[in-house]
């Protein structure tokens, strides 16, 4: 884990609950994530992984707690969210790229739309990113026309296009055929020699353990441990967290 | 020789058979000797129908029913015949039985012409249905217009999920779809004016239409947007687009092809129930063939309408019918 000092903290979460009725998803959780840190989620599914995730751009609203993103805690009123949020690019498990869009119009809808950028330079912005993410030929293809990996690409593409700070992966590779998986972890590889500040739910153990600095192990609602991945995959002290990669390994 | 076709000597354990009865009932030379003892029947054995003793004229006509039903049954239900012989066949019976109808009846047929089929006594009326249907066709594309902007006004205010605006949301769909829109246009038309709100019956039955017409189309709407997968919504937000933006670049892009089918089929009914508005006098084309039928103590201008009405919906009916087609094609 890096030093950190106050201006390095990207994200602060302190004290979260959510609970949808009676379920009570996370019990508590506080962190803190510095610039360029990439941290990796681990843990049992049920655990409150993605819901954590989804909650820290408000995706899901918390119960209660407060987080702090570059200073500002999104939790008071007065904050816009959608401000917030073009901050914070997201990738899902299931791509959620527009069906009705090309590839390159998936790019351009939020910039164009969103930041006010003229059509033009929306475009050569997003040719960038295409290129970025190897996909320069495939700008006027639909989703369905795209392959699984293709279309994740394209997904991390129209993230990219808001120039965020932070990047949220949500279970990225899980839904791709494995020869897929390799080429979307590749893009995120460059993004992380980048110095892009990620948060990862994934269970990617060999690119977890290559590009995060630490791991959060979730089970439950709370943080069960956390560490630098050498840590956790050879001596964890839980037992819980020795279960699951007793487990997946 | 087998009336199946194929090789006869295949013997396996999945061979079709039947009784041997069964295959010589089937066969072609044995329904054109039928055909032919039917036509016979029919012309030597059926009575007169003033002449004939009752019991014989019933039996007779039952027993050549039976007949023909039994012989054209045999067709229809082989699956091996062609499709063109039972198109013929189909037709064919029908032909008969109508026939039958009009001979043994004892409908008068000349009143019934004289009353309902007297083209001749339209003569020169012609423009006052045309008319007519120029009223019905401006109150369907207005009202239409109205019931699209109300229902998916309803529908976008839907998507904001807040308990008291669906509240009076919901009672409006559920109170407008549950009263008949005859009942509707007369509230507007006759009480209205006692709450100070007069509207003429052109204007009424636009309002009536457009808000009977706009629940259904509500629904539609909601249908359609339900039907794009939360995950869309997510992204988009996630991007930093607002609700509205996401709601306009997103979901109603995709929703709105969707929502098409059902609601050109909304549409139609809508074109059909302006023949409500000849309630309130709009001088609309059942009311005009109506006001027809007193000057000329005949319906037979009602007959003209509903041949005018088919000639306008049928178009339509089929229209609708691609769209599905289409679009049941389309999805995955």
């Amino acid at each position: 884990m890096k030093e950190s000092s106050a201006a390095d903290k990207m994200i602060e979460v302190v004290d979260l609950h959510k609970r949808f009725k009676d379920l009570h998803v996370l019990k508590g959780i506080s962190t803190v994530i510095t610039r360029s840190e990439v941290v990796a989620i681990m843990g049992p599914s049920g655990g409150g992984k993605s819901t954590f995730l989804r909650c820290l751009n408000r995706l899901e609203e918390p119960t209660s707690g407060h987080i702090y993103i570059e200073g500002v805690d999104i939790m008071t009123p007065y904050i816009d969210i959608n401000k917030v949020r073009t901050e914070i690019g997201m990738v899902f498990q299931s791509f959620n790229l527009f069906p009705h869009l090309t590839a390159i119009e998936n790019i351009k809808l939020a910039p164009m739309h969103v930041r006010g950028i003229s059509d033009r330079e929306a475009t050569e912005r997003g040719m960038a990113l295409l290129e970025k993410v190897g996909l320069t030929g495939k700008a006027l293809s639909y989703p369905e026309q795209l392959s699984g990996g293709q279309q994740q690409r394209v997904a991390i593409a129209r993230a990219l296009a808001m120039q965020p700070q932070i990047m949220f992966f949500d279970e990225p590779t899980s839904a791709l055929d494995p020869e897929m998986i390799g080429e979307v972890l590749d893009v995120m590889r460059t993004m992380v020699h980048e110095g892009m500040t990620m948060v990862l739910v994934s269970h990617e153990m060999g690119f977890i353990r290559e590009a995060a600095d630490r791991i959060l192990f979730l089970a439950d609602g709370v943080i069960v441990e956390e560490g630098p991945p050498e840590q956790i995959f050879r001596d964890s002290r839980h037992p819980r967290t020795q279960e699951f990669l007793r487990a997946i390994l | 020789m087998q009336s199946q076709p194929g090789p006869p000597d295949i013997t396996h354990k999945f061979l079709r058979t039947h009784p041997a009865w069964f295959r010589v009932v089937r066969r072609p030379i044995f329904l054109a000797v039928t055909f032919v003892v039917m036509v016979a029947f029919a012309m030597f054995v059926l009575p007169q129908p003033e002449s004939a003793v009752p019991a014989w004229l019933y039996s007779s006509i039952s027993l050549f029913l039976l007949l023909i039903l039994a012989w054209s049954g045999n067709i229809l239900a082989d699956r091996d015949k062609p499709e063109v012989l039972k198109l013929a066949v189909s037709f064919a019976l029908i032909a008969v039985l109508a026939w039958l109808f009009y001979r043994y009846s004892g409908a008068q047929w000349d009143k019934l012409t004289e009353f309902f089929l007297n083209f001749p006594k339209l003569k020169g009326n012609w423009w006052i249905l045309r008319n007519g249907l120029g009223v019905t066709l401006m109150l369907a594309v207005i009202s239409a217009a109205g019931s699209i902007l109300v229902g998916l006004a309803v529908a976008i205010l839907r998507t904001y999920n807040s308990p008291t605006l669906n509240l009076f949301l919901k009672a409006y769909i559920d109170i407008l779809r549950s009263i008949p829109m005859i009942v509707i246009m007369v509230l507007l038309f006759f009480a209205l004016p006692f709450a100070g709100i007069s509207m003429g019956s052109i204007m009424s039955t636009v309002v009536a239409l457009s808000l009977g017409y706009g629940a259904y189309t509500a629904e539609s709407f909601r249908a359609g947007i339900e039907s794009v997968h939360s995950g869309q919504t997510e992204a988009a937000r996630s991007l930093g687009l607002s609700r509205w933006q996401t709601l306009r670049r997103v979901i109603l892009p995709q929703a709105i092809p969707v929502v098409i089918p059902p609601l050109t089929g909304n549409l139609v009914s809508m074109l059909k129930d302006t023949a409500v508005a000849s309630l309130v006098a709009a001088p609309e084309l059942l009311k005009r063939a109506r006001e027809l039928y007193t000057a000329k103590t005949n319906p037979t201008p009602l007959v003209a309408a509903a041949l005018i009405y088919l000639a306008v919906l049928i178009p339509l009916v089929r229209v609708v019918n691609m769209l599905e087609n289409r679009r049941k094609k389309r999805a995955p």
